[in-house]
């Protein structure tokens, strides 16, 4: 097959909004967050080994505004990749692949990733952590 | 020198037929354990990395045997999952050969890296705290 011809995968640009692009797209943006998240937790586990003001400094920047929304996104990044993959593991093994399945899923997916992401960090304030 | 080559070895990593099973299966298998590690870890690790905890008590976490174990194990499969999924994704949108090739060769560069600032920075927290 030539390279004109071959199927692709969800572009933003050749797609209508649509619940399964939507969701695959978002899963792979949140994919690429993660990525990001682990190299500031690299980095954050560094300033644990060397201490003193690397630490401080590292800590400061998680502890600020900017860090706790960072945090936050990182969150719901790490609770919808989570459900995406069980999607996927149903898809795998044969289930869910009806239209209006998928879409709830879908829709599950994002919703529950966005209410576990609230509870968490309901619980997470509600521990003290200023 | 072409003629000594077979079939098999002129298709071979030269499209679809390449390392695609492999990959599929550590994508999913990593994917398994992340969200168990995430189940054990998650929690902990944000009210640590979300700031307001001294020195002394992230020394303290990292210093247990278990924690650091299941850290780095976090960090092995994290950065696998990772590097493949960053793969999956160059590979879908990146259409210059030369390009893509570059492109995943420093994320594997990149992961691998913070791989290895944060095993060695977990071990020596633990040993920190050990001795």
């Amino acid at each position: 097959m030539s390279q004109g011809q071959r199927p692709l995968s969800p572009h933003l640009e050749v797609y209508r909004p649509l619940t399964g692009s939507f969701t695959s797209i978002l899963h792979r943006a949140t994919n690429a967050a993660l990525l990001g998240g682990m190299f500031v937790l690299a980095a954050w586990l560094g300033s644990v080994a060397a201490g003193g003001e690397v630490y401080q400094f590292v800590n400061g920047l998680l502890a600020s505004f900017v860090g706790r929304v960072a945090l936050f996104g990182w969150t719901f990044c790490a609770f919808y990749s989570a459900a995406q993959w069980l999607r996927h593991f149903c898809w795998d093994l044969g289930y869910g692949f009806e239209i209006e399945t998928a879409k709830r899923t879908g829709l599950i997916a994002v919703v529950c990733s966005a209410l576990l992401t609230l509870a968490v960090w309901s619980l997470v304030i509600m521990r003290g952590v200023s | 020198m072409s003629q000594f080559r077979s079939a098999m070895s002129a298709a071979r990593n030269h499209g679809s037929a390449g390392t695609g099973t492999g990959e599929f299966v550590q994508e999913r298998f990593t994917a398994i354990v992340l969200i168990l590690l995430g189940l054990v870890l998650g929690g902990r690790l944000l009210t640590l990395s979300a700031g307001g905890i001294d020195l002394a008590e992230a020394r303290d976490w990292l210093g247990s045997p278990v924690n650091a174990g299941l850290m780095l194990a976090f960090f092995y499969f994290g950065m696998v999952h990772a590097f493949i999924c960053s793969k999956v994704l160059l590979e879908d949108y990146v259409h210059i050969h030369g390009l893509k090739l570059l492109l995943i060769g420093g994320v594997a560069v990149l992961t691998t890296s913070a791989g290895v600032v944060a095993t060695v920075s977990v071990l020596t927290s633990l040993f920190m705290a050990l001795s």
